[in-house]
């Protein structure tokens, strides 16, 4: 990195910092520190909705994806539009009116206080440590590309991010996010056009399109009814369409954006401006990760991106394996290119091309192969999974970005991590406060009491989620731990939510045990069948529906 | 009856502008995702066959 790109990342913190300081003077009290004064506008929640859902690792991960696998993951997305259009219709009414503070408040309005302490307990053991690795996945990325020792990367964006968030509360968080998305919005903007700019001068867009498509790397829609694979047209319509609403009509992270419009009507417009723009967003950060793919026909691409993992084979026990997978590689993608150069050369002659691509797919396949054996042997030398998919887009930054161009997309990949955290501890900490200190330890006390606890809750949430962050490592297994039970619980909630508003004789009873029973069954499910995690949240909101029909229908609830 | 129970889940008749209502609004979108659909598995299609043919 040269002293341009350190520049324009340290006028990215410090303008962030800047800024959510500045914005938070708008809003005082409670209201103001969780909900901004119920009163900000339609345009600003989108884009925080938008950033919010928009993490470094969706950001960076994606683009590995894609690079890997073609355009196929978009289709998870399919049904957000969908979704959306439910929630405005559905759940928005209720949260709106009933003026909660959480979703889970909702919940002891429409039930009791059992149904709301529990969905808040669980909300809370789901995503507490989980965020350490909102931070600590990217931060590793980060100190890859930066030359930074981990912990220092993790101690920088946890302390700004804490920081603009214990002083701003929500205003602070919301207008940050916007800040950070039109951040976002540049760098994949600037990234398209620097990838076009590397190619080779005699590859025009044209080309790029059709070296993608010997490849089937556009193929974006899977009709195959197959429900243990995750990326067919149906996985994403029914399990992508029951993720969403679970998403955005449950989870307090995305509840407490839309909670904060100044009116019904910016709460709906807000999700249907994300419902317009979310797909095409991603469409483009999938094809950043063809591009790659295109761009590497005529630059050599390492085998292994993740510099550490490299190093790891080229001196662990798998030595010699790996030194033959790579001087194979090295003649494959010698070979590629050659082919590749030809087949445009030939391609402008108006000839007939199908030997000519015949080759150039087998010799693409030879080459994912190399990459999936190598994979392989970082899983057996380093007992573990490679995570080797988040370092192509940060490998390409790093070796053939511009100066200045780096710096930027530092900026952006932060961006993504720190307007996922400041979500993440605004709605903890809102959960922590209202949904527990003030419900059973301190009710009735003074708003400087409360915006003083939650300025301390905001805070210990995000020393917990650092510390985690810091000690990633050694707690794998109690994350993955922490990680299965928030997949069991997320659609057993919205199941509980879908209850508390289609099912109108449902009863506490019936909502606190279908609750249970839904979550066992997910457990069970993921258990027992092969199929894909995305159908998870299905299994579990209708197993709550008809739990808590059944169990409503023997004892009517009493109208308070 | 409870606060949260008398929200009213029907389509508002609010006028908005260029979308006209609500109703049409959310039309709109089930609309835009069919097309989104279409549009990518035809994308796809016409990409796969410049790059197989």
């Amino acid at each position: 990195m040269t002293w341009i790109d350190w520049l324009i990342f340290g006028v990215y913190l410090a303008g962030v910092v800047l800024f959510g300081v500045v914005q938070s003077r708008k809003s005082s009290g409670i209201e103001g520190y969780f909900l901004g004064g119920r009163a900000l506008p339609w345009g600003t929640i989108g884009l925080s909705v938008m950033a919010t859902q928009a993490s470094a690792i969706t950001f960076i991960g994606t683009t590995g994806q894609a690079y890997d696998e073609g355009m196929e993951f978009i289709q998870i997305y399919l049904a957000q539009p969908l979704a959306l259009v439910v929630i405005c219709a559905l759940f928005l009414p209720f949260f709106y009116r009933a003026k909660v503070y959480t979703a889970y408040e909702f919940l002891e309005r429409r039930y009791d206080a059992k149904t709301r302490s529990l969905t808040s307990f669980l909300f809370l053991l789901s995503r507490g440590l989980a965020t350490g690795i909102v931070m600590y996945a990217p931060a590793v990325v980060l100190s890859t590309l930066m030359g930074w020792d981990e912990t220092i990367t993790i101690l920088v964006i946890g302390g700004i991010t804490i920081l603009y968030t214990v002083v701003g509360g929500i205003t602070a968080v919301v207008w940050t996010d916007v800040l950070q998305m039109i951040l976002m919005f540049a760098g994949i903007g600037v990234a398209l056009l620097v990838l076009f700019q590397e190619l080779p001068s005699e590859v025009g867009v044209g080309d790029v399109i059709y070296i993608g498509g010997i490849h089937q790397m556009w193929r974006s829609i899977d009709w195959s009814w197959d429900p243990t694979n995750t990326y067919t047209v149906w996985s994403g319509l029914i399990g992508g369409f029951f993720m969403a609403l679970a998403y955005f009509g449950c989870d307090q992270s995305q509840v407490q954006r839309y909670l904060t419009a100044r009116s019904l009507t910016h709460s709906r417009l807000a999700l249907i401006f994300n419902a317009f723009l979310k797909v095409p967003m991603q469409f483009l950060v999938l094809a950043i990760g063809v591009l790659l793919f295109v761009f590497y026909h005529f630059e050599r691409p390492p085998l292994v991106f993740n510099p550490a993992e490299a190093e790891a084979l080229r001196t662990g026990v798998q030595q010699e394996t790996y030194a033959q997978l790579e001087e194979d590689h090295q003649v494959l993608h010698s070979r590629r290119r050659s082919s590749t150069l030809d087949l445009l050369r030939v391609r402008s002659t108006g000839a007939d091309l199908s030997i000519q691509q015949a080759q150039i797919r087998e010799y693409d396949l030879e080459l994912a192969d190399l990459r999936k054996r190598s994979k392989e042997l970082v899983a057996l030398d380093r007992g573990r999974a490679s995570s080797d998919v988040n370092y192509v887009f940060p490998s390409y930054l790093l070796h053939y970005v511009p100066t200045g161009i780096l710096g930027l997309m530092i900026a952006v990949i932060f961006a993504a991590a720190m307007s996922s955290l400041d979500s993440e501890l605004t709605a903890l900490s809102s959960v922590t406060v209202i949904d527990f200190y003030q419900r059973y330890w301190a009710p009735g006390a003074s708003e400087r009491h409360y915006l003083l606890a939650a300025r301390l809750a905001t805070l210990f949430w995000g020393l917990l989620a650092t510390g985690a962050a810091l000690y990633a490592g050694q707690l794998g297994s109690l994350i993955v731990a922490v990680n299965l039970v928030g997949s069991y619980f997320y659609g057993s909630l919205l199941g509980v939510f879908l209850l508390a508003f289609l099912v109108k004789r449902s009863t506490a009873r019936g909502a606190f045990w279908g609750l249970i029973a839904g979550m066992l069954s997910v457990v069970s499910f993921s258990i027992l069948t092969e199929v894909s995690w995305l159908y998870y949240n299905v299994v579990g909101a209708l197993v709550v529906l008809m739990v808590g029909s059944v169990l409503g229908s023997e004892k009517h609830h009493e109208p308070a | 009856m409870r606060e949260a129970d008398s929200a009213s889940v029907k389509t508002p008749s609010e006028k908005l502008g260029i979308f006209g209502s609500w109703r049409q609004l959310y039309l709109t979108v089930l609309v835009y995702t069919v097309v989104l659909i279409l549009l990518l598995h035809l994308l796809g299609s016409y990409l796969l066959s410049e790059g197989s043919c």
